[in-house]
């Protein structure tokens, strides 16, 4: 009986999958994602990097028959900014629509998120986020390091004209949520791979863009303007000394609001870039892998509404946990509703994940109680930073340096 | 050091006078020989600086007169001081005044104030106060009785920079951002523009419209279900909208050009057309109307001004059909029986009499949106709740309906997907909200006479004059006479509480005990004149009721309560019941049940969607999300407005950024 192997690399925290599919001429192989914002028990990136060169190398150099990037986040990206890739053929990258670089409105989409990413790295530079809590700081320099195109730049340069290839090199193709299946007879035969997301639906598209920075508040912290001049207005205050006429409360409550303003644009581009994720399907006979990437409540709430592709999740028997097992990334109705709707007991779920700072709702305990209740056998709900011991079968593990750098399933088709 | 500070700036104390608060220097008598007058006319852009450099689209407003005072400090006009509004502007970004506009100078009183510009601030605070005003009079008039806030709120024209504009209810505030246009996308303004949301009329009725809904239903600020919100942004945007119709010319322009059609595309049902343009969203900020290809309906929506658009365009739809009907006979006057209108202008008399139709029409649904407002229950609103609200006031005021407005209404609700709950049927007589049922089937005990009589002794002396001889502007007697009054009022909201105990179990309601005592949070009484001409008198009394410790479970930091309006006759006998019990508890599992099990439904649905749940930590973030998810201050940011294709062709046709139908004639 042929098998799909599915490797969860352990990355810390980020995402890094390889998919081995049985096929004619001989196993495919399938990379989606490769990054890390924080590293894992097994090593950092680059050790899980080198892991992957060796893994995809059966004598005759490595080789990859499709990479697949779901979104440009540092945490799902950051892998390829090494010089390994080089070695690497690849025959195909499919990246969300949202990074083709012909495409006017991806390309408008990248340069707000990057103008607006880089407007909150000066912000957090002239100390404007000096009243947060040290909570809120962590969070916004969170989103700064995961989304600034700066940090991403070696990494994206690889995805977009990096690895070795054919002739003309490894072809990239940009995927938008579309009805039916891609056509993959050449890269992927006998696999149906189908488009969830991103949609060029107008609210999709709508929810990429993260609002511009005139959105927030700007109030001065007591010490006088703290805009330029030519940013105040052209009219003439009144002398000094100031009167003092406002209601209680004023000022201060404006200082909060502009903070927690603030901290919402930096939570909201950070959403932005989670919704241009590529969500995908892979069905290979019996086996139906499903990996969202980081999608969040509009991509999913399309497909759930589409009765196709409901049914087409309901029978999910790999589910890559999306962004890390945080709540808003897995819809409460596709885990009571869809998932295993058959009550099958070979369903998988995997959690990339690693504790990082404050995030303690990363992975959240009640999705974890949720798809325990739907994951029938508890062995096959895996996550990457707690490694059984041992490894109960199907499924296998490899040691790293220090921890587990490679857990494998085995998927009957 | 001595010889620093006597070359520093002035001390104010030079200046003020010792009894003045803080150091504001004097107060300008306000009796200056007008103040008899009805009302004031003030000049005002009537959408935005945008259109209004059309001279069709500056007018005159038309508001109720007060007399204002003008707060100096240190000779500078600081402080403009009304019956409800205070208007200081503070600019947040600077940490600096400017000067505000004396209104009371009687050459502004005389010329109508100054004429719309965008270069002087003074304008910009006479816009907000003039359109603060006609909100005001529009409730007035509607809900037949005063406005009155606790304190005065504070209207502040330029008080941030930012695209957003709020009401605070912690301060007590409206906040106006100004920000500078997109460079980009600018819509009709110079890229990078100052654009600035007090001199917008809708965001202005807008806000103010939340200030006043939230004075009429304070806890409508507890997102208890998707509708609350949603609730507070719909109807904010109606006012705005439907006070367009009350424009002059503005109505009969959009006649002549939409040929007595008013639902065609146009500045008259867009609201907050410059902040739209000018944000790079390539169309107003709202509408009333539904774009093509789009039917905004109950089901597909969640965020609150999505979700309020389905109201908003609900309400619009029925008065649509109510207007259609009442020019029906005009149009087939006009045209010999046919009803087909002919090529060219429509004669100038035709456009007259429709125009007339249409105001009145408007200003009966607006009255009627607003006067809703008493059949509504104190909290957990939905749109199901509103609309038995708009039936059942319309039906105690115009019993008989001849334009049908409230079928009109009911079909609008139905076909956008509102459904009410619970109800027999969607007819009238199962929509109208039930009586106070006895069970041993006795009439149910009336407030008392005595109680009625003193609410109206209240409410009359809220409407006339000061008493003769008593100076109406000394302050130290303002704050006697408010001092009566809150002591009369405490008496008359105990012994309507006394009632609600009495009758918790036929008000939905448990006994009252020290865990959850049973509060009045409102007590009204209202005096209109129906259909029939003959005058309406309703008390209108709100119970609420602390939720108890298991309500207190993981609710995200909601407040969460039963609560229950009681209309009561002229006569005291309880004529309606609105109530919303709080059904459920919490079961052996420790999971809700009833009430409270929809309201942690709609708790997960919002973590669900807000990209902050994975940050929320273990700790108070989490345990208050839902507050800090319902913030006035920031729940219109998160809605997204740029333009979907900023890079291709901008979009023409049914969303072509409309300049004030300059396609006409």
């Amino acid at each position: 009986m042929d098998e799909v192997t599915v490797s969860m690399y352990n990355v810390g925290f980020g995402d890094c999958f390889l998919l081995r599919i049985p096929a004619v001429g001989g196993e495919r192989k399938v990379l989606i994602d490769c990054g890390s914002i924080k590293r894992g028990s097994a090593g950092s990136i680059d050790d899980v990097v080198e892991q992957i060169i060796a893994d995809v190398d059966d004598g005759s150099g490595p080789s990859i028959d499709v990479v697949v990037i779901t979104h440009r986040h540092r945490d799902h990206v950051s892998g390829f900014a090494s010089e390994l890739w080089r070695r690497v053929a690849v025959s195909e990258v499919w990246l969300p629509w949202t990074e083709d670089p012909d495409d006017p409105i991806a390309r408008d989409i990248l340069q707000t998120m990057a103008s607006f990413a880089e407007s909150l790295h000066v912000d957090r530079d002239a100390g404007r986020f000096a009243a947060m809590s040290a909570a809120e700081t962590e969070l916004v320099d969170h989103v700064i390091e995961n989304t600034l195109a700066l940090s991403n730049e070696a990494a994206m340069s690889t995805v977009h004209r990096g690895f070795a290839g054919g002739s003309s090199g490894a072809v990239r193709r940009f995927l938008e949520r579309a009805p039916g299946t891609l056509d993959t007879a050449d890269v992927l035969p006998g696999v149906k791979v189908h488009v969830l997301g991103p949609s060029r639906d107008e609210d999709v598209i709508r929810d990429m863009n993260p609002p511009s920075g005139e959105s927030f508040l700007h109030v001065a912290d007591g010490g006088g303007p703290d805009l330029d001049a030519s940013d105040l207005l052209p009219f003439e205050p009144i002398p000094a000394p100031r009167p003092d006429l406002l209601p209680i409360g004023v000022e201060e409550r404006l200082r909060e609001i502009a903070r927690r303003s603030l901290l919402m644009g930096a939570v909201a581009l950070e959403s932005a870039v989670n919704n241009t994720s590529l969500m995908l399907v892979f069905e290979v006979g019996e086996a139906v892998l499903l990996f969202p990437g980081d999608a969040q409540w509009g991509t999913w709430k399309v497909n759930l509404d589409d009765d196709v592709r409901r049914d087409l999740l309901a029978r999910t028997t790999f589910y890559k946990v999306g962004h890390h097992g945080s709540h808003n990334a897995t819809p409460v109705r596709f885990v009571d509703d869809v998932l295993n709707a058959d009550g099958r007991d070979d369903v998988w779920a995997a959690i990339s994940v690693t504790r990082h700072g404050r995030f303690t709702k990363i992975p959240k305990a009640e999705l974890l109680d949720e798809l325990s209740t739907r994951i029938a056998d508890p062995d096959r709900l895996v996550r990457s930073d707690r490694p059984p011991s041992p490894a109960p079968p199907p499924m296998s593990v490899i040691p790293g340096r220090s921890g587990v750098i490679r857990y494998d399933f085995a998927l009957s088709t | 050091m001595r010889s620093v500070s006597k070359f520093s700036s002035v001390p104010s104390e030079q200046y003020g006078s010792p009894e003045m608060p803080r150091d504001v220097g004097s107060s300008r008598p306000t009796a200056r020989g007008h103040g008899t007058l009805a009302s004031r006319q003030l000049q005002i852009y009537a959408f935005d600086p945008q259109l209004g450099r059309r001279r069709r689209f500056r007018i005159s407003l038309e508001i109720p007169h007060e007399s204002l005072q003008v707060d100096q400090h240190l000779g500078v006009d600081v402080r403009l001081r009304g019956r409800l509004f205070d208007v200081v502007d503070y600019d947040a970004a600077r940490e600096q005044y400017y000067e505000v506009v004396d209104l009371e100078n009687p050459s502004l009183v005389a010329g109508g104030g100054l004429p719309p510009t965008v270069d002087d601030p003074k304008f910009h605070q006479q816009m907000v106060y003039a359109v603060a005003m006609k909100v005001v009079s529009n409730f007035e008039r509607a809900l037949g009785r005063r406005v009155q806030f606790r304190e005065p709120v504070a209207l502040i024209p330029h008080a941030f920079r930012g695209r957003n504009a709020f009401f605070d209810p912690a301060t007590n505030a409206i906040y106006f951002g100004y920000f500078r246009a997109d460079p980009d996308d600018p819509g009709g303004n110079l890229p990078n523009q100052w654009i600035f949301t007090c001199l917008s009329h809708d965001i202005i009725a807008h806000e103010v419209t939340h200030a006043i809904v939230h004075n009429l239903r304070p806890r409508f600020r507890e997102a208890t279900n998707k509708d609350v919100y949603a609730f507070h942004e719909a109807i904010a945007d109606i006012v705005a909208i439907f006070q367009h119709f009350g424009f002059p010319g503005v109505l009969a322009d959009a006649v002549q050009a939409g040929r007595t059609d008013l639902s065609r595309p146009g500045p008259l049902l867009e609201l907050a057309a410059q902040f739209g343009h000018s944000t790079g969203a390539g169309r107003a900020l709202r509408s009333a109307r539904d774009r093509i290809d789009e039917i905004a309906t109950y089901e597909d929506t969640f965020e609150p001004h999505d979700r309020g658009a389905v109201l908003v365009r609900a309400v619009f739809d029925a008065f649509f059909a109510t207007y259609s009907a009442r020019v029906e006979d005009l149009i087939r006057i006009a045209t010999g029986g046919t009803g087909l209108l002919g090529e060219g202008f429509l004669g100038a008399e035709l456009v007259e009499r429709i125009t007339d139709e249409a105001g009145d029409t408007a200003q009966r649904v607006l009255d009627l949106c607003i006067r809703a407002f008493d059949y509504l229950p104190p909290l957990d609103i939905t749109f199901s709740d509103y609309l038995r609200a708009l039936v059942t006031a319309d039906r105690e005021l115009n019993p008989s309906d001849p334009y049908d407005l409230r079928a009109n209404l009911v079909d609008a609700f139905l076909a956008r997907g509102i459904h009410p709950k619970d109800v027999f049927s969607a007819n009238e007589e199962s929509l109208l909200w039930p009586g106070l049922a006895s069970p041993a089937g006795d009439p149910p005990e009336p407030l008392a006479p005595s109680v009625l009589d003193r609410l109206a002794a209240f409410e009359v002396a809220e409407w006339g004059a000061a008493p003769a001889g008593e100076d109406p502007d000394t302050s130290a007697r303002i704050k006697k006479r408010l001092e009566r009054r809150h002591d009369e009022r405490d008496a008359l909201e105990r012994e309507v509480r006394a009632y609600g105990q009495r009758h918790h179990a036929l008000l939905g309601l448990e006994p009252d005990s020290t865990d959850r005592p049973i509060q009045v949070d409102g007590l009204d009484l209202v005096f209109r004149v129906g259909g029939d001409g003959l005058p309406l008198t309703e008390a209108i009394a709100q119970f609420v009721q602390a939720g108890g410790a298991d309500s207190m479970d993981p609710v995200g930091g909601l407040d969460v309560r039963a609560g229950t309006t009681v209309v009561f006759s002229g006569d005291g006998s309880p004529r309606y019941v609105v109530a919303k019990p709080l059904t459920g508890g919490v079961d052996d599992q420790g999971a809700p049940t009833g009430r409270l099990a929809e309201i942690a439904e709609f708790i997960d649905q919002c973590d669900q969607r807000d990209p902050r749940s994975a940050w929320f930590g273990d700790d108070e973030g989490f345990a208050l999300r839902m507050q800090e998810r319902f913030d006035f201050a920031l729940v219109h940011q998160m809605a997204p407005v740029r333009r979907p294709d900023r890079s291709g062709s901008v979009r023409r046709g049914d969303d072509r950024p409309d300049e004030g139908g300059a396609d006409r004639g």
